[in-house]
């Protein structure tokens, strides 16, 4: 219930933000036509604000976030960012095999074997594919 | 309609061996590159299109259409063993086929996404060699008014799968749209919330939407609850009973009636340009879902909901050759890509197709039929294959999966910044889950939202702000009703049933 | 297949260094990047592949294309003037969209006309506003009297297209109602199916119009369509305007003089082969017409001109 309330909230707030402030500032205005860049998306921001509304007052309670592993998450989401910004840096050669490493190693992989298969085999077999049989460049 | 040795002639040539070689290449292509997380069936087709320059006009054009064909069948894999789709048309085979997996029958969901999979296939491919022309002339008549109520038809009909709270599933839909409306606009050309990323202009990247949401968002869920074990990705029973790991004649004959409602609401989607297979098969699923008895058995494993979804989605690719043949639009980007292919060998789909090329188009409707039966051949094997390997340990699964979704996206959707897009998807997807707002019905409003805005402003232009002119698109009037209707009873039954809880 | 190819591609390039022609004396360290400013798939798509094959067979270095989208080609062009002038990149890109965003944000673009080294064009696309066979109109000045009693419904899928119209409707005092589409195969639909009673189409519409399913009204080119010669253009029919997309290749500005050259001689090369030529025919219906590097600078700076008067009124 609380966390339908606060939603509710967040979505009150977005549509706000949205309405006054983002689409006046990311959307060029048009004065002849129909259907004008703007006419969409205000209308949505005014859909969404009013559903935050709607859920304010009357929350559904289906809600769980309890019931996953937000922390968990969290970290592996932020070693694939890791893993983006080092592709972006070094190239994905270099980047692929740490990154798998270290999904697998997070992901309680202790076996050498499959480690191995996972961060050395699997990035050379990708990076031949792509970069040798089919000639496409990989970061 | 040519003479009838022609017909003979063009299907004899598909039965060539060079291009029953390459038809079967091209399936057995699209299968293994469909089934490999993150690279989908188009993104095999636009690879393999430089590669048919120097083929012969058939071979070539027969080699893409097994890609396509195969990649469908191949999409459906990852979809039902991991549940991580690929492509958005496959995220409603996972509904029901990811559960069946889950209850240790990864083979017999499979199987029957396979077999669904080509009876939808088989049969649109069925209508357009027979009845193209008179549907061709059909599409031609459902103009900006009818496309619109259309659209509402389709929002309303996939409602029914919004869950309990009709506002969610509206916070949902408006999200998804909102994201829909980054790029340049439909009207002025002007660019929208882009926020100085010229990477924007075109809009957010499909795939990079679609795999982030549905595929590394699954994934990061599946990581965070992995346990020191190092189970399997997916558990196959031993000694499992025979009727486990197959699909009997009786289960199939059993969806007889949902096969044959996917299969028409797909070829009907298929043969007006530009809706598109995920609508089709969120369409089929949601109806067949209605219309069952036990409603609530849908989302647990049930076969129908494979083969609603299967049958729907295989279904419009068929029939997105109607009006590609017949006029010369493609209904999808898979048949903009065998239009790029049919010009590359100087043939220009169009009026006269049937009259200067019958043979080669024959033959290629020979081939189409061919790529059918290579696709139940092939997908024998390969089933089994997958279904092994996904039993490897699920860290090594989702670890390689991982790197393939951001080659595939960085190979699709504009480079390391499409991996960005993909990888802040999948956290907001992450997050609406927990929330419980659909991630499935932002992905269909996503979808449709381009196309629902531009047959907006069309329609408004062709009113041109005289609202009595509706009058004269009755078509689009009914369709649109229906949509009320459609809304209002799945809204009173929704309801009822939250009533009854 | 692969491997042949690049056996040939080797044999190639050894018999240039052997012979010890002029294409020797500059080399890429690496690849060629061959940046198509479209996604996979389209006409620009094909095109950008035959052209880095072809250059990749002729000189043996390593050209690879590569899909760069984003706005038309502004994403690629933004990525290829800001980066080190060293001559292993080349731009496919068409010239509108680059026109039109140049004329009307130039502040929000991080690169100008100045930004590039212009090195040459593929093809002109023919652009032909078009009717169905049974409308009651065969010219641009039919079409303005048709207008003035009744709706005018004109498809079109790019800002300069429409632009024209309201040039057209702004001297004749004619009122046309514009829908907007995804592309021309929609254009040729909605002109078919009846709902546009004109549309804009490059090449689309050539099988209706000897099906005798369609007619042209104008060409909306500078110059009359090679298949079309009794066309008259939108120009010659009273109304100076015209739209011109062209495909057209350029590489960061600054790269090293020897560097641009043997890029210029090389993309010249491949646009001369045949296999080139027919796919450009295929895709584009129209001839290669290859302006050279002053020709396709010269091209731009008119194009902004004309753009601007576009986008004057």
């Amino acid at each position: 219930m609380l966390t339908d309330r606060v939603t509710g909230g967040f979505f009150i707030l977005l549509g706000v933000v949205l309405y006054l402030w983002v689409i006046p500032w990311q959307v060029e205005t048009a004065d002849y036509g129909w259907l004008k860049p703007r006419t969409l998306p205000l209308a949505l921001a005014v859909v969404l604000g009013l559903c935050g509304v709607a859920l304010m007052v009357k929350p559904v309670g289906d809600a769980r976030p309890s019931t996953f592993n937000w922390l968990r998450a969290a970290l592996f989401a932020g070693v694939l960012a890791l893993g983006l910004w080092l592709m972006g840096v070094v190239g994905f050669v270099y980047a692929a095999s740490p990154l798998a490493f270290a999904v697998m190693w997070l992901a309680y992989e202790r076996r050498w074997l499959w480690l191995g298969l996972g961060s050395v085999v699997m990035p050379a077999v990708i990076w031949f594919v792509i970069t040798i049989v089919l000639e496409r460049t990989l970061p | 309609m040519p003479e009838l040795a022609i017909i003979l002639a063009g299907l004899g040539d598909a039965f060539t061996p060079a291009n029953l070689f390459f038809v079967f290449a091209g399936v057995f292509v699209g299968q293994f590159v469909g089934a490999v997380p993150g690279i989908g069936p188009i993104m095999a087709m636009a690879i393999a299109i430089p590669f048919t320059f120097g083929m012969d006009p058939l071979a070539g054009i027969g080699f893409l259409v097994g890609v396509n064909k195969g990649g469908l069948v191949g999409g459906a894999i990852p979809a039902v063993l991991l549940n991580t789709p690929g492509t958005p048309d496959a995220a409603a085979t996972a509904l029901d086929g990811h559960p069946l997996a889950q209850q240790g029958k990864p083979l017999k969901a499979t199987k029957m996404a396979l077999y669904s999979s080509v009876t939808g296939d088989t049969f649109s491919d069925i209508v357009l060699i027979t009845v193209s022309a008179p549907l061709a002339l059909l599409a031609l008549r459902m103009g900006p008014v009818e496309v619109f109520g259309l659209m509402l038809l389709a929002f309303a009909v996939i409602s029914g799968l919004m869950g309990p709270s009709l506002v969610k599933g509206i916070i949902a839909i408006a999200l998804g749209l909102l994201a829909a409306m980054v790029g340049t606009d439909p009207e002025h050309g002007t660019p929208r919330l882009y926020f100085g990323q010229f990477e924007l202009y075109d809009g957010i990247p499909l795939p990079a939407i679609a795999i982030g949401m549905l595929a590394i968002s699954e994934l990061l869920r599946r990581l965070s609850e992995s346990r020191r074990e190092g189970n399997p990705a997916v558990r196959l029973p031993r000694g499992q009973p025979r009727e486990d790991s197959m699909v009997s004649w009786h289960e199939y004959w059993a969806c007889r009636f949902t096969l044959a409602r996917g299969a028409v609401i797909g070829t009907l989607l298929g043969a007006l340009p530009g809706i598109g297979s995920t609508a089709a098969a969120f369409m089929s699923y949601a109806t067949t879902k209605q219309a069952a008895r036990d409603p609530s058995s849908f989302g647990k494993g049930n076969i129908h909901g494979i083969a609603a979804t299967e049958s729907a989605n295989s279904a419009v690719m068929g029939a997105n050759m109607i009006p590609l043949l017949t006029l010369g639009i493609p209904g999808s980007v898979g048949a903009a890509l065998i239009i790029s292919a049919f010009m590359i060998h100087g043939i220009q789909p169009g009026p006269f197709l049937f009259d200067t090329q019958g043979r080669l188009i024959y033959g290629l409707f020979g081939a189409m039929l061919l790529a059918n039966l290579g696709n139940l051949i092939i997908g024998q094997v390969g089933l089994r294959f997958w279904v092994r390997v996904v039993s490897a340990p699920e860290s090594f699964i989702f670890a390689s999966a991982l790197l393939m979704c951001f080659v595939g996206v960085y190979l699709t959707s504009g480079g390391l910044f499409g991996i960005g897009v993909m990888l802040a998807f999948a956290a907001l997807a992450y997050v609406m889950t927990t929330l419980g707002i659909s991630v499935v019905i932002f992905i269909i409003a996503f979808f449709l939202g381009p196309r629902l805005e531009v047959s907006l402003s069309q329609t408004l232009a062709l009113l041109n702000g005289d609202p009595t002119k509706l009058l004269n698109y009755p078509v689009g009037l009914v369709l649109a009703l229906i949509a009320l209707v459609t809304t209002v009873f799945l809204a009173r039954r929704n309801h009822d049933r939250a009533d009854q809880t | 297949m692969k491997i042949t190819k690049k056996i040939k591609a080797l044999a190639a390039a050894s018999l240039v260094v052997l012979a010890g022609t002029a294409q020797a004396e500059w080399e890429p360290k690496g690849n060629v990047s061959l940046q198509i400013g479209f996604g996979a798939g389209g006409s620009t798509d094909t095109i950008g592949r035959i052209v880095a094959q072809t250059m990749k067979e002729q000189t043996g270095w390593n050209v690879i294309a590569e899909n760069k989208p984003g706005g038309g080609g502004i994403a690629m062009f933004t990525g290829i003037a800001n980066r080190p002038a060293d001559g292993t990149v080349i731009g496919l890109g068409v010239s509108m969209p680059i026109l039109v965003n140049l004329v009307n944000r130039p502040d929000q673009l991080k690169f100008d006309l100045d930004s590039f080294d212009y090195l040459g064009t593929a093809a002109r696309a023919q652009l032909a506003l078009i009717a169905r066979s049974d409308a009651p109109f065969d010219d641009v000045a039919g079409l303005v009297e048709y207008a003035k009693s009744n709706d005018a419904p004109i498809a079109f899928d790019a800002k300069p297209q429409e632009l024209a119209m309201r040039f057209v409707m702004e001297q004749s005092g004619a009122e046309f109602q514009f829908m907007s589409t995804k592309g021309g195969a929609e254009n040729a639909k909605l002109a078919l199916g009846g709902q546009a009673i004109a549309a804009f189409e490059a090449g689309e519409h050539l099988p209706f119009l000897e099906a005798g399913d369609i007619k042209m009204l104008a060409s909306m080119n500078k110059s009359r369509h090679n298949y079309a010669p009794d066309t008259p253009t939108l120009q010659e029919q009273g109304y100076d305007i015209y739209v011109d997309p062209v495909f057209f290749f350029a590489t960061t500005a600054g790269t090293p003089s020897e560097a641009r050259e043997a890029l210029t001689a090389a993309l010249a090369e491949a646009l001369e082969s045949d296999a080139v030529k027919e796919v450009v025919q295929n895709t584009l219906k129209s001839p290669i017409e290859n302006m050279g590097p002053e020709g396709t600078e010269q091209m731009m700076r008119d194009g902004v001109t004309n753009v601007g008067a576009l986008f004057a009124n």
